[in-house]
Parts: structure tokens; sequence; C-alpha cells
């Protein structure tokens, strides 16, 4: 992902700006797509809903992500998007997007590599969720970090259990037992320091134990 | 040619730009953890997708029957995330990278079909992250499923020896899953292919943790 941060910045100026109070929705699961975001300032969650109307939080965009490639060339929206503090997002329509492409070959493949980052991000997802908690719960706080590129890590508790789709007190007992051992710090305001992002990187990775591993890293 | 598929249709005339392959069948088509170079296009047979997990488990993630796409994970040229296996003899035809860009600047609109694509891939992955462990009926509700989204066609060209082999599971099992799915009307089973009369009713994760139980 930190190959594909603010590619898309030399094109802002051929889409659409948009600011967003924190909590709102920008794009809404099954609706009808009609273009894709660039996230500017702020932050955005991406949340999958299923049938019986479980929520998962599946992705946090950082700023210089896009989000909702799915919904170009009228696709509907596989997942829905909200805004976690105020934003400013840039919308790209279709014509945008054709126009981008027109004038800069090269934004096609910046496109549709950020729409395989997308698919990989699920396939990882898919290939943790036999992991015990703890071991899914170091895999997501790692990726956070890396992303953010940020040992502070701002994410609440009950979004982290949506994250890992695991209960609130499940996430409690595990980081106030990674609190205990100094590896990381509960700031008051729902964020994670991580202290020691070694030994919560041997937390996700025990390599020598699960025979895949080698093959998600 | 006539195809009852759409896709199919569309990336029939890409076709000139790829190299033809023949794959045997149990064959590896791509393998995990290695370097992709490019996609696939599954002209003829059958190849089913898997995913080994973290732990080690391998997960059947999707089948691909003729005129579908697979590997387009690794057109950002990093590596596979699944293996591609042929379940029958083969036919694909390959497309570097290189031969993909030179496609999209050739003609533009294929970018859109390759959203179309890359987005169905994601509802495949997303309603595997829905289902987490599935039961039998439930792994071939979801094979269904992809298929037919992917088609926008509930007519599936597949024989219950192809389900089972995708599946790893015997052809009495697969039969007696869709004798039940027959028996509620979910399926009608013509000849030897099938028709999804009620698709809705297998998109329901509910579904198969209420039958694992019972069971």
């Amino acid at each position: 992902m930190t190959n594909l941060r603010y590619k898309w910045a030399p094109f802002l100026m051929y889409g659409q700006k948009l600011e967003y109070k924190k909590n709102a929705t920008v794009y809404r699961q099954g609706e009808q797509g009609n273009g894709f975001y660039y996230l500017d300032r702020g932050g955005l969650k991406i949340i999958l809903l299923s049938a019986n109307g479980h929520e998962r939080t599946i992705d946090y965009v950082p700023t210089g992500g896009l989000s909702g490639e799915h919904g170009a060339f009228k696709g509907p929206y596989v997942t829905s998007a909200i805004t976690t503090s105020p934003s400013v997002l840039y919308f790209f329509s279709d014509e945008a997007l054709s126009n981008i492409c027109k004038d800069h070959p090269q934004a096609a493949v910046l496109f549709t590599n950020s729409q395989i980052y997308k698919v990989r991000l699920l396939a990882e997802i898919i290939a943790f969720q036999d992991c015990p908690v703890e071991q899914q719960m170091a895999h997501y706080l790692i990726r956070l970090y890396t992303v953010h590129e940020n040992e502070n890590v701002p994410i609440d508790q009950t979004s982290f259990a949506r994250y890992i789709d695991t209960s609130r007190i499940t996430v409690n007992k595990i980081l106030q037992k990674w609190r205990q051992q100094g590896l990381i710090e509960l700031s008051n305001r729902g964020a994670i320091r991580i202290a020691d992002v070694e030994k919560i990187r041997e937390i996700a990775y025990k390599t020598g134990e699960l025979e895949g591993m080698s093959l998600w890293q | 040619m006539v195809s009852p598929f759409e896709t199919d249709v569309k990336w029939e005339s890409f076709l000139k730009y790829g190299t033809r392959q023949f794959c045997k069948g149990k064959t590896i088509i791509y393998k995990q953890g290695t370097m992709g170079e490019g996609f696939y296009y599954l002209h003829k047979g059958l190849v089913k997708i898997i995913s080994t997990t973290a732990k080690g488990n391998d997960r059947l993630l999707n089948i691909v029957v003729p005129g579908q796409i697979m590997g387009v994970q690794s057109m950002d040229r990093h590596t596979h995330f699944t293996t591609a296996v042929a379940v029958k003899n083969s036919v694909v035809y390959h497309f570097s990278c290189a031969q993909f860009q030179e496609m999209l600047k050739a003609q533009p609109e294929l970018l859109s079909l390759f959203t179309q694509t890359v987005s169905q891939k994601l509802r495949i992955l997303l309603f595997a992250i829905n289902m987490k462990a599935l039961t039998s009926e439930g792994q071939i509700a979801s094979l269904l499923l992809n298929l037919c989204d992917d088609f926008k066609n509930y007519e599936v060209p597949l024989t219950q020896q192809d389900l089972a082999d995708c599946a790893g599971l015997t052809r009495i099992t697969v039969y007696k899953i869709l004798k039940q799915w027959k028996e509620s009307g979910i399926i009608e089973i013509k000849n030897r292919t099938f028709v999804i009369q009620k698709p809705e009713l297998l998109r329901y994760p509910y579904r198969y943790t209420q039958t694992a139980l019972t069971v």
C-alpha cells in the first residue's frame, strides 16, 4: 500500500472536492456505483455487512489512498465507507476517470493496482481467519501500523473488535495483557501506541509454528 | 461463436493478445507464493482456486469455468495469494502485464471490463469472509453463486462430478445436497445440468450454520 499512497494526487484536479463530517456515509454497500474516491484528509473505514446484518470493519483507508473503485463503471458498491473524522475527499466519476486515463495512460495501471491491493487485503483477512485471536490482533495492529506509518494507531477497542470480528471483551483482555507486558500503551483517547513493534510482529508471525505463514508475511 | 455469457464474449475479442497454453488435468497453473506475471483466461476445461491460510489449511475459494479470468491478483507484479489447479484438461490464454498494458492503450474500454472482473473477485472474497467456516452445503452454495453472479446466468455449466472434484467431496454428498435443494425448489435439474431458481435462498450464511447444527 505504501507504494500506492499519494500516487493519485497529480490527478486531483479532475475530481470533485467534497467535505464530510465525522461518521458520514460516503458510499453504501449495494448502492449503484457512480464513481470512486480519494481520501485527501481525515479517515475512512470500510464496512462489510452480511446478509444477517452482521457488521465487520475490513479496512481503514489511509490518507492518499483510493476507495470505492468497485463503484466505477456503474458497478454496485460491495462495501460501505464511513468517515472516522472530519474528512476531505475527491470524487471521480467515470467520465473523470476516462479523461485521466486519456491524458495520462499510466493512471490506468495505478487504478488497477489499487483495485488489486483491495483484493489482496481481503485474501489476507481470509488467510488469518483460522488463527488464534491474539495472533490476528497482532497481525492487524502491524498492518495498521504499516499502512499509517505511525506507531500511534488510531483505533478504539470497539472498532478493533469489529476489525477482528470478535467481542470487545476478548480484545480488551488481550490488550490489557500486552499493556502489562509493556508491548503497547493505551491512551484514553481511544488509540493504541505500539511500544515494542518487534514483539508484536513476533506474535503475529510465529513462522515456525504455522506452515502457511511464510505465504502471508 | 454464440456464448451464453456476456463476459465471455467481451474477453474473447482480446484473445489474440494472449498466449495459448494447454494444462493437463490435476496440474498447477500458478502457485501461491510465486511471483506472478500477468493473468489467465480459461478457454476450455475447469479450474479450482485454493488459498493456503496462515495456519496451513487449504481453503477452496472459487472455481473457474470457460469464459472467466483468473490470476488478476498478480497484475501488480507481486506474488500470487492463491493456487490455480486444472481439475480437467484445460486450455488457457496467458496475458503478461506488458501485454495487458498494451491492450489497455489500444482499447481503453478494457479498463471497465477489468474493473468488473476485479469487483467480482472482491465479491467472492467478501462472501468467503462472511461464510468463515463452511459446511459442504455452504461450500457448494458459494461456488454456484460465484459463478452465477459473474455470468448473470443461473444455468450452471457444471456436472455433479465437476462440483465434487472441485469441493473435494464425494459425488454422493453433492447428489444429496442437490436433491435437498431440488425438493425445496431452490434448483431445477435438467438433463445433466441444473438451473438455480431461487439464488436468494442460497445467499444466507445462516442456512448452513443451522444445517451444520442439525446434521
